[in-house]
């Protein structure tokens, strides 16, 4: 690594999941990817860590995968958390919760994406990076009048609707005031805010990426993107399963193509992470 | 006195062209004609063996072919095309040839939207429809299409 290591975190929120009265679980196409993540992470950019509760922790552990984060596992942050947010409706706030313990700078890294190289130039002079801009398609971004809000709130007469949301699948903050402004709006959001949406992405999706882009733009930071085009062929860094995970859940079929053309892919450049080899040898994955 | 080696490569490199048309007039012979692979089984052994390919690689890599293309005839699905076509490559199918054996997916201009971006040399980004792209961004960069 030719520049100084970023931190990024992973995280890994169950609560969502129980909420649901389903058991958490992850397939092998899911879990392969999240080790890809960490390891082409450490191997580029720098050091990562997992934010967990107990019972991923405890899936974790029982897939072996306790060393692919060489800056840690966290429990206590999700484990003891008890803001009054509504898992089954905020289902990423765990994202947020992490990123409220993790000190900026910090990249905050989804475990269905790969960083493939070195991204120190994007990041550099940058003080805000998001993975790409999202349009504002009124089904998912619904009007303000739309949303579901919390008792006694109302949004701030200073927010810009107009600015693009953006997709925070990869986020990077170099500044702690501004993470704990976007923060301190997003839990102002989601705390007691238990009104169910007709569908289960409007109101997340607002919280966590809507707001980082009206954040910015009230504070006159500029977001930068990794992606111009989130399908762009000039792509060279990004791999994102993104929608694509619903069909590796479906269709065990799919998910042995991809997991065999993954490790095609970046066996080379893995080829002396002893817990990466040791994970295919394992899985008889070779 | 020969001795053979028990060394066998991994399944990813050229085979012969007398291999190649084997396995082609297998894949057509189920694909199509509703043949049964286990009776071919014993002549891909044995090509194998001369070959000195895995057989057992290769025989996986072709039942999940088969698996997949069943799957694709139900639904015409693009993302499952494009994953056909990423195998069909671990079994040694020709893809042009492929597309003789597969009615042309749901937006199949969207592939073809990509092969003809994908000529460019331009840094200058070039969007693709996300179904063309198997729903994966960055689908390109682990070789699906």
């Amino acid at each position: 690594m030719e520049h100084p290591p970023y931190q990024a975190f992973h995280v890994l929120w169950t609560k969502p999941s129980v909420a649901n009265g389903k058991d958490f679980a992850m397939n092998e196409a899911e879990i392969l990817t999240m080790i890809v993540s960490a390891l082409m992470w450490q191997k580029y950019n720098g050091t990562i860590k997992l934010y967990t509760d107990q019972i991923g922790y405890q899936f974790i552990k029982d897939h072996d995968l306790l060393n692919i984060w060489d800056a840690g596992i966290n429990i206590e942050v999700l484990e003891n958390n008890f803001y009054p947010i509504d898992p089954g409706i905020f289902w990423a706030a765990g994202k947020l919760l992490a990123l409220e313990a993790q000190d900026s700078p910090c990249v905050m890294l989804d475990t269905d994406l790969i960083i493939m190289r070195s991204i120190n130039e994007k990041l550099k002079n940058s003080a805000i990076t998001a993975l790409h801009t999202e349009t504002i398609n009124p089904k998912v971004y619904l009007n303000p009048s739309q949303l579901k809000l919390p008792e006694d709130y109302n949004f701030p007469g200073y927010y810009n609707w107009n600015v693009p949301p953006s997709n925070t699948a990869f986020l990077y903050i170099k500044n702690e005031e501004f993470k704990q402004f976007y923060l301190n709006e997003s839990k102002q959001f989601m705390f007691h805010n238990t009104a169910k949406p007709a569908e289960l992405v409007s109101q997340m999706v607002f919280a966590e990426q809507r707001l980082l882009s009206i954040c910015a733009d009230h504070a006159g930071l500029p977001v930068n993107y990794l992606l111009t085009d989130p399908f762009s062929l000039s792509n060279k860094n990004v791999v994102h399963l993104w929608g694509f995970k619903n069909l590796l859940r479906q269709n065990d079929k799919i998910q042995k193509i991809y997991s065999k053309q993954l490790i095609k892919t970046v066996k080379d450049e893995l080829s002396t992470n002893l817990f990466f080899q040791n994970y295919l040898a394992k899985n008889q994955l070779t | 006195m020969q001795f053979k080696s028990k060394i066998t490569r991994n399944n990813h490199s050229a085979i012969s062209d007398s291999f190649q048309k084997i396995i082609w007039a297998l894949v057509v012979d189920v694909a199509i004609h509703s043949g049964h692979f286990e009776t071919r089984k014993k002549l891909l052994e044995k090509y194998c063996e001369d070959e000195n390919l895995i057989y057992t690689e290769l025989e996986n890599n072709l039942h999940l072919f088969f698996e997949l293309l069943e799957d694709y005839n139900k639904t015409n699905d693009i993302r499952l095309y494009l994953f056909l076509k990423l195998q069909a490559r671990y079994c040694f199918i020709d893809e042009s040839s492929l597309d003789f054996l597969l009615t042309p997916p749901i937006n199949r201009e969207s592939i073809d939207k990509t092969r003809n971006d994908k000529d460019y040399s331009s840094e200058s980004p070039i969007a693709v429809s996300s179904v063309g792209n198997g729903g994966i961004i960055g689908g390109h960069l682990i070789g699906l299409y």
